[in-house]
């Protein structure tokens, strides 16, 4: 096992996922057999290794400081799960405090 | 593809009521997630209403529903995005619209386009329209089932490691994916930024073609587009003379399906007589390009992942402590389903301190080994590939549900076009026991309108729904 | 034992651009909660950043006169973290390959006579929203009009020795922005 259970608690947590105990057996088993699959690329020679590619334009265009993002045809009130006076509400952390 | 009768004015009111009905008759393939006659009715009238008429006019299209439209909710198939309706259209969209193409079906697909089979849905798998018990292919599965069942003569689907073309070969239909930097994917929910291509389906390569044409070409909106003019509609010719099609041998296993290897050799027979040279290639690093798919594409898609957070719109769900960490793991735990959830958790884990080296920094360099294969077989004189565009027909619901490696496997001859960046197109080459299998072309970047051309005079040499021996 | 105090510096500079660092949103302050807002600053699904020249250039001009090698190629990343105030949960920021590294600055202390302060780095960036903790109870508030505001990062060597002499560093640098262009 390449992964073990307290790891994929500890990635869970990154990634901001709640993983039910009932499944975590199964899932440590399933990322194990997902990261042993792809493993394979260490037999790719070290010696063979060419810089990262990525496909499409060699470098960004970028645009002018020009005013005109794209307009929206819902407000944000109308897309937000709890929204109030015009700000998003989510729930407090306790440790938080008010910057100026 | 044209529509209704081609009337002037009142055609794609025809062509609403047509497709309403198609629509209400597929309701078993569970292909859609979102139609209604009305909004159908009201599309038609705005494109009956346009003083010209646009290349695609009145022509029904459906979208994969990851691409956002401001008219319907957009949910990529997933609880997480349940009941969201976007405030802006997507590039693709509003070109089409501009073309007078006749919007208003979302199709279904594999959540946040992962998936090979439409089986990793929130609301339910897609039935093949041959098979019910089999798989339509995926992720764009809802999309390729409403054209191989005459619901609509095209639909968009996005591939990130196959997601059109092989369901499109599971489907009996033509499956294009262009070049990456081709097509806006402003407003396409990203899953791998760097893999990510709006593809389309059509019933013939002249139709995809066509809808290709419409939807291509630079947007400001999108950086990553290449500063390109629009592909032109592809000239038709009459024969592969001329072209050298290579066939790399890394797709042609001995072990390969005997249906798909007999439809392939038939395939190349035919080039053959329609002229053009065959050549036996190799692509060296292709076993790897599975691998390197699974290690770049959920590292891509953990991050793009992460803004479903249940704070600016979407489901949002309140754990038991009722604070921000709880919002985040209880909205997200139960919005994302399990397929999406393993990619988040294998992208975390490659991108994560201690890892990144080993996995997404050498998976970012083995991508280069296998774009530089086909950029070296390109530069040698050869000016498509043809291979298979799936292992097998299409297979069982459920058959490869419980293994998600074996269920990877299925985009073997697909994916690594993807990682190539390269347009290619599948089309259908033949039936084995009734199921239909693809052939694929690959073509050098940016050259759509050759691949296109050369499809077509392969697809009208092929008989398609012939049994293959 | 005595302890040596050793100081380094990390400002972030708002650049006065007219839009934000990947949007075509205002950027003035002060307006009201969440109106200078757009699909890319509020991460919806499908939106895309594209970075603004204006902001690469003041970064640039920055650089220099920070006397940093300004790089020819550098290279937007994502740093990836959950927080309310950042909508995309990832800001986009420069990691490895960063706009300008290697520069330095230099002044005179009444106490230790002339001195220079080395940059480590120099790089471009969003800014995050703003979080409001005591207006509702119970609730933080968010407002993302900061959110994509183009910043620059400023890293100083540890090269500064008593607390007092960061300011003068900073608000003589801090006249340098309006100079150049």
């Amino acid at each position: 096992m390449t992964i073990r259970r307290d790891e994929v608690l500890h990635v869970a947590k990154l990634a901001e996922l709640a993983v039910p105990e009932s499944e975590l057996e199964r899932l440590v088993e399933q990322l194990n057999r997902i990261v042993d699959y792809v493993a394979q690329l260490d037999q790719v020679p070290a010696d063979h290794m060419a810089d990262p590619f990525l496909p499409g334009p060699s470098e960004l265009t970028p645009r002018e400081d020009v005013e005109g993002a794209v307009p929206l045809a819902r407000s944000p009130v109308q897309l937000a799960p709890e929204f109030k006076d015009g700000f998003f509400l989510v729930p407090r952390h306790g440790a938080m405090e008010d910057a100026s | 593809m044209s529509r209704a009768a081609g009337q002037p004015g009142g055609g794609a009111a025809l062509a609403a009521a047509e497709t309403g009905k198609r629509l209400a008759a597929a309701q078993s393939l569970n292909a859609t997630l979102d139609w209604s006659q009305e909004l159908l009715d009201a599309e038609a009238a705005r494109v009956d209403a346009m003083a010209e008429r646009g290349p695609l006019d009145g022509i029904p299209i459906a979208l994969k529903d990851n691409i956002v439209t401001v008219e319907q909710p957009t949910t990529c198939a997933s609880r997480i995005l349940e009941g969201y309706q976007s405030p802006f259209n997507a590039t693709a969209v509003e070109r089409l619209r501009g073309a007078g193409a006749l919007l208003g079906i979302k199709s279904n697909m594999d959540e946040f386009a992962m998936g090979s089979s439409t089986e990793h849905s929130a609301f339910g798998r897609v039935k093949h329209p041959l098979d019910p018990t089999r798989v339509p292919g995926g992720s764009s599965g809802g999309s390729a089932a409403l054209v191989a069942a005459g619901v609509v003569a095209a639909s968009l689907g996005s591939e990130t490691g196959g997601s059109v073309r092989q369901p499109a070969s599971f489907c009996g239909v033509v499956g294009v994916k262009p070049s990456y930097g081709r097509v806006s994917r402003y407003g396409l929910v990203a899953f791998g930024s760097s893999l990510d291509c709006i593809s389309v389906f059509g019933r013939t390569v002249e139709d995809a073609g066509r809808v290709l044409s419409v939807i291509s070409g630079p947007d400001p909106l999108d950086a990553t587009t290449v500063n390109r003019p629009p592909m032109p509609v592809p000239q038709p010719r009459q024969d592969l003379r001329g072209l050298t099609l290579g066939l790399p041998r890394e797709y042609f296993p001995a072990d390969l399906h005997q249906g798909v290897a007999a439809a392939l050799t038939r395939t190349i027979e035919l080039a053959r007589e329609l002229g053009a040279e065959i050549r036996e290639v190799s692509l060296p690093h292709s076993a790897y390009a599975v691998p390197t798919y699974y290690i770049i594409a959920p590292a891509e898609a953990a991050a793009n992942l992460a803004r479903y957070d249940g704070v600016r719109y979407g489901a949002r769900r309140v754990g038991a402590e009722r604070d921000i960490r709880s919002l985040y793991r209880a909205t997200r735990g139960e919005g994302f389903g399990a397929e999406v959830q393993r990619r988040i958790l294998v992208g975390t884990y490659v991108l994560s301190a201690g890892y990144y080296d080993a996995y997404y920094r050498k998976a970012q360099r083995v991508r280069s080994l296998i774009a530089d294969d086909f950029r070296r077989t390109f530069a040698s004189g050869v000016d498509l590939l043809l291979t298979p565009t799936t292992p097998t027909p299409a297979f069982k619901a459920g058959e490869k549900t419980n293994d998600p490696v074996a269920m990877y496997l299925a985009d073997i001859f697909v994916c690594p076009i993807n990682l190539a960046g390269l347009p290619a197109v599948s089309i259908p080459a033949g039936r084995s026991e009734g199921l239909p299998i693809g052939a694929q072309l690959i073509a050098p970047s940016f050259d759509e309108e050759r691949l296109l051309a050369a499809a077509a005079a392969l697809e009208r040499a092929i008989p398609a729904e012939a049994e293959v021996r | 034992m005595d302890w040596e105090t050793v100081i380094g510096l990390e400002v972030h500079v708002q650049l006065r651009t007219r839009t934000k660092m990947f949007c075509a949103d205002r950027t003035t302050f002060g307006d009201p909660p969440n109106t200078n807002v757009c699909p890319v600053c509020l991460g919806l699904p499908g939106a895309l950043p594209v970075p603004n020249a204006e902001a690469i250039r003041l970064g640039t001009q920055a650089a220099l006169a920070l006397s940093c090698i300004v790089h020819q190629t550098s290279v937007f990343a994502r740093k990836n973290y959950f927080y309310p105030d950042l909508p995309k949960g990832y800001q986009i920021s420069q990691f490895d390959k960063p706009l300008a590294t290697g520069g330095s600055v230099s002044f005179d202390s009444p106490e230790r006579g002339r001195m220079r302060v080395g940059i480590t780095r120099l790089h471009l960036e969003e800014d995050a929203g703003k979080l409001l903790h005591d207006r509702f109870p119970g609730k933080t508030a968010v407002d993302l009009n900061r959110a994509g505001i183009p910043l620059a990062e400023i890293v100083s060597e540890p090269d500064l020795r008593s607390p007092a002499r960061p300011e003068p560093i900073w608000s003589r640098s801090g006249k340098s922005w309006c100079m150049p262009g």
